[in-house]
C-alpha cells in the first residue's frame, strides 16, 4: 500500500473517475459541491490535488485554451494505476466489513 | 463583460511570484462568470476574494512557488554549488590582480584594529574564569547616595560583611580583603614598592591561586606573607625565598612564610604579597564591628548556591541597617548590591576597583573606533566591486539567462567577499600580532591583557572575517542581483563610465575623514610644542628637584647652607608644573556653603625661590602662629567671594583646621596645561608632607652640580640612594599624556589615511583603465598633456573640494571645542598653520596617487592602446 489516503482524497479521486476525460478543477469543484452539499474553495481542492499529485495517485495534463476563461487552458486530471490499486484496496476493505456486519446496518 | 476584482488578481500573481498559475486563474474566473450569471455582482466578487485568499495559503500554490523558484538542474547538495561559487571566485579574484590586492590591503589595514578589539574582548570575557565554581561566586557592591548622585564601589563596609559571615547560612566559603597593604622592601640597598592585600586563609579556597611552598594557614599570623612567584624572582632570583626574611620600611621584618606558584594573568585580582589581616593593628576588634563609614579599601568576596542571590540581597540589606545612622550622619544612604565574579570583567563603571579594571562603556568607544577604521576600507570594496560593475554584468547576465537566481547571484558574490576578506584577515592578524605589545603598554593595567594565540582566538578572528565579508559583500551582491540579462548584454563598452552618486559620495566621506584625521594630528602636534615651549611663570632653570624619601629636610638644607654655589632652596610637597591630587574643603560660617581647593606644602623660601609674584599682602614666614598663615592664589579669593563667603581672610577647613589668609599671589600654573587655575593654598605646617627639596644652582654644568649634589647627600645619608632630576625633566614628563595621544591619533590617522588612499588609487585606477582608447584618439588629434590631465583628474578634483568644504569646518568646530580644551587650556585654540599643514600633506598624498596613474596613462603611446582590439 502507498500510503493512507484520506475521505476527501478518497471522494475527490472517485470524483474525478466519474467526470473521466472532462475531471479538470471547477467541474470536480462543481461535481463535488453538488453531490456533498459542501461549500469549497478553490484553494482547498487544489492542495488536495497537490498532495494527490505527489502522491502519483493522479497525473495532470494541460488542455486547449477556451474562450470562457480568457483564453486560458484547464488542467485535465486522470488517475494512475496505483490510485485504481487503492480504491480497489479500499472498496474490498468496505464490502468485506459491510459483509461482516453484525448488526443490522439497514435502515429500513 | 462583468470582470473580477483586479486587486484580489494583482495580490494573488505578486504573492504566487514565478510560479505557474494559468490553470488556477482560468479556474477562478469560470467560477466567477457562473456566479455573476447567477448572483449579483458583489456577491461574485466576495467570492472571487474567498477563493483567492484560500488559495494563497494552500499548499496547491505553495508547491508550485517552491518548484517554480528552483532550476529544474537545482540539487539539493550545495556543497557542489560551493565549490563551484570557490571556483568562480578564485578565476575572478584572479583576472583582476590590481583589485584584488588594494581589497586585500585596504581590508587588513582596516581589520587590524578591530581584531584588537576583538581579541581583547575575548581577553576579558576570560578573566577569572579559571576559579572553581567561579559562577558562584559574588562580592558586595556598595551603591552611595550623597548629594544627589549615586555611586557604585565595588568595596564594602568591613562592619556589614563580617555580620554576613554570621548571620547569613547560604554563604558557604568567604574572604575579606584589604587592598591598602604596601611596603617598601629594602632589597640589596634598593628600595622596592610591593603592593597586596590584607587577607586570611579562605583566600586561597575561594580563589584558584596555588601555593608552590608554604601553607594557606601562615595568613592567621601576624608578620608573615606569601608573595608572588615574580616578586621572588626578583628579590631573591632562583634561590628559595621560603623564610627569607624581608626589611620593610613600614612594618619592620616579615618572614616570607609562602610563595605563590605563577597564575594565568587574566584576573582582576592585582597583587605582589598577601600578609594577615593581623599585621596590621587597624584591623581589631572594633573595625570588624563597627567600620562602616571609611569602606573604600575593604573587600568582601564569598560563594552562595545558585538561585539564592534575591534572598541575599534581602539578608544583607537588613542586615546593613545597622549602620545607616553612621552614614546618615555624613549625609550618605547606602544599600547594598552583588556583582558576579564573571560579571567584573569587562563590567559596569564602578568606582573604586581592586585592581585594574575593563569596563564596558571603554570597551564599546574601543569598538567604535575600530568600526571607524574599518568602514572605510569596506567601502573601499563596495566601491570598487560596483566600478567593475561593467566587467562582471555581462557575466551575471548570461549566468540569468542560463537560469540562475537572484539567490545565486548573490551567494556567488558574497563567497567572493568572503574569500577577500579571509586573505585579508591573514595579513591583518600579522599587523595584529605586532602592535598588540605596543597597545598594551600604551593601557592602564595592559599587562594583564595577555593577547594569547589561541584556537579561540582564531576561530572568532575567522568568524569576524566571514561576518565582515557577509556585511561587506551584500551591498555590491545586490547591485548585481539586480542586472536584468537584457540590460547587461545589451551594454557595450562605450555606454558611459562616469563615477555613480553613490561612489562620489563614499570618496568625499573618505576624503573627509582622512583630513579629519590628518588635521587632528596637525592640532595635537601644534599643541605638544606649544605646552612644552609654553612660558611658566615660575623658576625652571638650573633647577634640581631631590626626592627627600622620608628624610628629614632640615639636615640637606643645613649641609647646603654654607656652599655658595647655591642659589636658592626650598621645600614643597609637589613638584611645580606637575599634578596635583586630592581636595580639601574650606567651609563657610553656615557651613552651608563649601568650596573645594588644592593644598600645597611648602616652606617659607618657596615663594620668593618660585618667583611668584605677591598681589596682596605678605609672604609666608617660618614663624609659628596660634593660627595658621597661609598663601593663596587670586583665583581662591574670586571664587570665595563668588560662593558670598562672609570671612574671606579666616576659613575653617572641612577638617576643622582653621587658617588666617596672609597673602595673595598672581595665579601660576602650578598643574600641566591640561588642567585650568584652581584654587590653591600654600601652607607651611606639615613638615612631615615636604617630599620634594628644591635646588637652584645658576653655574656648573648639570652632571658636576648632579655630582655635586650627590656627594652632599651621602655625606648625611650614607645608607639612602640619591635621587634627583631637573624640574624641567619632570614637567615634561609630565606632558606624557600627550605624547600618548600623539602616538595612539597617529597610528589611527596613518591607518585610515592608507586606506583612504588605496581606495582612491582603486577608483583612478579604475576611472583611467576605461579611458584609454579615449586618451589615445585625443592625442592622435592634438590634445596637450594638460588638457588631458585635466579631464583625467578633474573629477576627482571636484570631488576633493566638496570633502574640504565639509571636512575642514566639522573638524575645526570639533578640535578647538573638545580635543584642544582637553589637552590644554590655556591654548589660543586651533590656528590656521595646522589646519593648512595638514591639508596640503593629505592632498599631495592623493595627489601623488592621481598623478602617478593618470601620467602613465597619458605617456603611453596611442599606438599602443589603439592596437588592443
Amino acid at each position: 500500500m502507498k500510503g493512507y489516503i484520506g475521505e476527501f482524497e478518497e471522494l475527490v479521486l472517485l470524483t474525478i473517475a466519474n467526470l473521466a476525460d472532462k475531471a479538470y478543477g471547477v467541474a470536480i469543484l462543481n461535481d463535488i459541491s453538488e453531490r456533498t452539499n459542501r461549500k469549497l474553495s478553490i484553494g482547498a481542492l487544489h492542495s488536495t490535488l497537490t498532495r494527490l499529485e505527489e502522491k502519483e495517485y493522479i497525473s495532470s495534463f494541460l488542455g486547449e485554451p477556451t474562450n470562457e476563461r480568457g483564453g486560458r487552458r484547464k488542467r485535465y486530471f486522470e488517475l494512475t494505476d496505483s490510485a485504481k490499486q487503492e480504491l480497489a484496496n479500499m472498496k474490498t476493505l468496505r464490502d468485506q466489513l459491510w459483509a461482516g456486519a453484525k448488526v443490522n446496518l439497514s435502515l429500513k | 463583460m462583468n470582470q473580477p476584482p483586479k486587486i484580489a488578481q494583482r495580490l494573488l500573481r505578486l504573492f504566487s511570484g514565478t510560479a505557474d498559475l494559468e490553470d488556477l486563474e482560468g479556474d477562478l474566473d469560470e467560477v466567477y462568470s457562473y456566479n455573476v450569471r447567477i448572483t449579483t455582482k458583489r456577491k461574485a466578487d466576495l467570492n472571487y476574494w474567498k477563493h483567492v485568499f484560500s488559495l494563497l495559503f494552500s499548499y496547491g500554490l505553495k508547491k508550485r512557488k517552491m518548484s517554480a523558484s528552483f532550476a529544474p538542474h537545482y540539487s539539493k547538495n550545495s556543497m557542489t554549488m560551493f565549490k563551484n561559487y570557490f571556483k568562480l571566485a578564485h578565476r575572478n579574484l584572479r583576472k583582476q590582480k590590481t583589485f584584488t590586492a588594494i581589497n586585500v590591503v585596504g581590508l587588513s589595514i582596516g581589520m587590524s584594529i578591530a581584531l584588537l578589539a576583538v581579541a581583547m574582548y575575548i581577553d576579558l570575557k576570560q578573566f577569572d574564569t579559571w576559579h572553581k565554581n567561579a559562577e558562584n561566586v559574588y562580592r558586595v557592591v556598595t551603591e552611595v547616595t550623597y548629594g544627589g548622585n549615586k555611586e557604585r564601589y565595588s568595596s564594602s563596609p568591613a562592619a556589614l560583611t563580617y555580620r554576613m559571615d554570621e548571620e547569613i547560612p547560604s554563604i558557604y566559603k568567604s574572604v575579606h580583603i584589604d587592598e591598602s597593604f604596601t611596603a617598601l622592601i629594602e632589597h640589596n640597598g634598593n628600595h622596592l614598592r610591593a603592593h597586596g592585600y590584607y587577607s586570611e586563609p579562605s583566600f586561597f579556597e575561594l580563589f584558584a591561586f596555588e601555593l608552590e611552598a608554604g601553607n594557606p594557614d601562615v595568613l592567621d599570623e601576624p608578620g608573615k606573607v606569601i608573595i608572588t612567584k615574580e616578586l621572588a624572582t626578583k628579590l631573591y632570583g632562583d634561590k628559595p625565598a621560603l623564610d627569607q626574611v624581608i626589611e620593610t620600611e613600614e612594618w619592620g621584618q616579615l618572614e616570607i612564610a609562602g610563595i605563590l606558584k605563577s597564575f594565568p594573568k587574566r584576573t582582576h585580582l592585582s597583587f605582589d604579597l598577601i600578609t594577615s589581616f593581623s599585621t596590621s593593628k587597624r584591623f581589631n576588634a572594633g573595625f570588624r564591628s563597627s567600620e562602616w563609614v571609611d569602606f573604600t579599601s575593604s573587600y568582601y568576596y564569598f560563594a552562595i548556591p545558585q538561585g539564592q542571590e534575591d534572598l541575599l540581597i534581602d539578608q544583607m540589606n537588613k542586615i546593613g541597617k545597622v549602620g545607616h545612622s553612621e552614614f546618615e550622619e555624613e549625609d550618605m544612604k547606602v544599600t547594598y548590591d552583588l556583582q558576579a565574579l564573571l560579571d567584573i570583567t569587562p563590567g559596569e563603571m564602578i568606582n573604586d576597583g581592586i585592581g585594574v579594571q575593563f569596563d564596558m562603556p571603554i570597551m564599546l568607544v574601543f569598538f567604535g573606533i575600530s568600526l571607524l577604521i574599518l568602514v572605510p576600507a569596506c567601502f573601499n570594496y563596495t566601491n570598487m566591486s560596483v566600478a567593475l560593475a561593467l566587467k562582471r554584468s555581462k557575466e551575471v547576465g548570461i549566468r540569468k539567462v542560463m537560469g540562475s537566481h537572484r539567490k545565486h547571484i548573490i551567494q556567488q558574490f558574497i563567497v567572493e567577499t568572503v574569500i577577500i576578506c579571509l586573505t585579508s584577515v591573514i595579513l591583518s592578524g600579522f599587523i595584529f600580532y605586532q602592535i598588540r605589545l605596543g597597545f598594551t603598554s600604551m593601557l592602564a593595567g595592559g599587562t594583564a591583557i595577555s593577547f594569547d594565540v589561541t584556537p579561540t582566538l582564531i576561530l572568532a578572528f575567522i568568524g569576524f572575517a566571514i561576518l565582515t565579508g557577509m556585511l561587506t559583500g551584500i551591498g555590491p551582491a545586490i547591485y548585481f542581483a539586480k542586472v536584468t540579462p537584457i540590460q547587461a548584454l545589451r551594454a557595450t563598452t562605450t555606454e558611459k563610465i562616469s563615477i555613480s552618486g553613490l561612489r562620489k559620495g563614499l570618496l568625499v566621506f573618505q576624503f573627509a575623514l582622512t583630513l579629519g584625521f590628518m588635521i587632528g594630528i596637525g592640532v595635537l602636534l601644534k599643541q605638544y610644542y606649544e605646552s612644552k615651549s609654553y612660558e611658566l611663570p615660575f623658576t625652571t632653570e638650573d633647577t634640581f628637584i631631590i626626592y627627600n624619601q622620608g628624610t628629614d629636610p632640615a639636615l640637606l638644607k643645613n649641609q647646603l647652607a654654607n656652599e655658595s654655589t647655591i642659589a636658592a632652596f626650598s621645600l614643597s610637597s609637589s613638584i611645580p608644573g606637575t599634578s596635583l591630587t586630592g581636595n580639601v574643603y574650606a567651609l563657610n560660617q553656615d557651613q552651608n556653603d563649601s568650596l573645594r581647593f588644592r593644598e600645597v606644602f611648602v616652606d617659607e623660601g618657596f615663594i620668593n625661590h618660585m618667583n611668584l609674584q605677591l598681589a596682596q599682602g605678605r609672604s609666608l614666614t617660618d614663624r609659628r602662629y596660634q593660627v595658621e598663615q597661609v598663601v593663596v592664589n587670586q583665583e581662591m579669593i574670586r571664587r570665595l567671594k563668588l560662593l558670598n563667603f562672609t570671612d574671606t581672610t579666616n576659613l575653617l577647613l572641612g577638617n576643622g583646621e582653621r587658617v588666617e589668609i596672609v597673602g595673595v599671589i598672581t595665579n601660576y600654573n602650578h598643574e600641566p596645561l591640561n588642567e585650568s587655575i584652581e584654587p590653591m593654598m600654600l601652607r607651611t605646617s606639615m613638615k612631615e608632607k615636604l617630599t620634594y627639596s628644591i635646588v637652584t644652582i645658576p653655574n656648573g654644568s648639570y652632571l658636576s652640580n648632579f655630582h655635586f649634589l650627590n656627594e652632599q647627600w651621602d655625606q648625611i645619608h650614607p645608607n639612602i640612594p640619591f635621587k634627583a632630576t631637573l624640574l624641567e625633566n619632570e614637567i615634561h614628563e609630565a606632558y606624557d599624556y600627550l605624547r600618548v595621544g600623539l602616538k595612539i591619533f597617529g597610528f589611527l590617522a596613518i591607518l585610515a589615511i592608507s586606506i583612504s588612499c588605496l581606495g582612491l588609487l582603486g577608483m583612478v585606477i579604475y576611472s583611467t583603465e576605461n579611458r584609454t582608447k579615449e586618451v589615445a584618439i585625443r592625442k592622435i588629434l592634438g590634445a596637450s598633456k594638460q588638457r588631458l590631465f585635466g579631464s583625467l583628474a578633474g573629477t576627482f578634483l571636484k570631488l576633493w573640494v566638496i570633502a574640504l568644504l565639509v571636512a575642514v569646518p566639522l573638524s575645526w568646530i570639533l578640535y578647538d571645542n573638545f580635543m584642544v580644551r582637553l589637552f590644554n587650556k590655556f591654548s589660543e585654540g586651533v590656528g590656521m598653520i595646522e589646519i593648512f599643514l595638514s591639508v596640503v600633506v593629505t592632498l599631495s598624498l592623493g595627489g601623488i596617487t592621481i598623478f602617478w596613474q593618470v601620467n602613465r596613462i597619458s605617456n603611453i603611446n596611442p599606438a599602443e592602446n589603439l592596437r588592443h582590439e
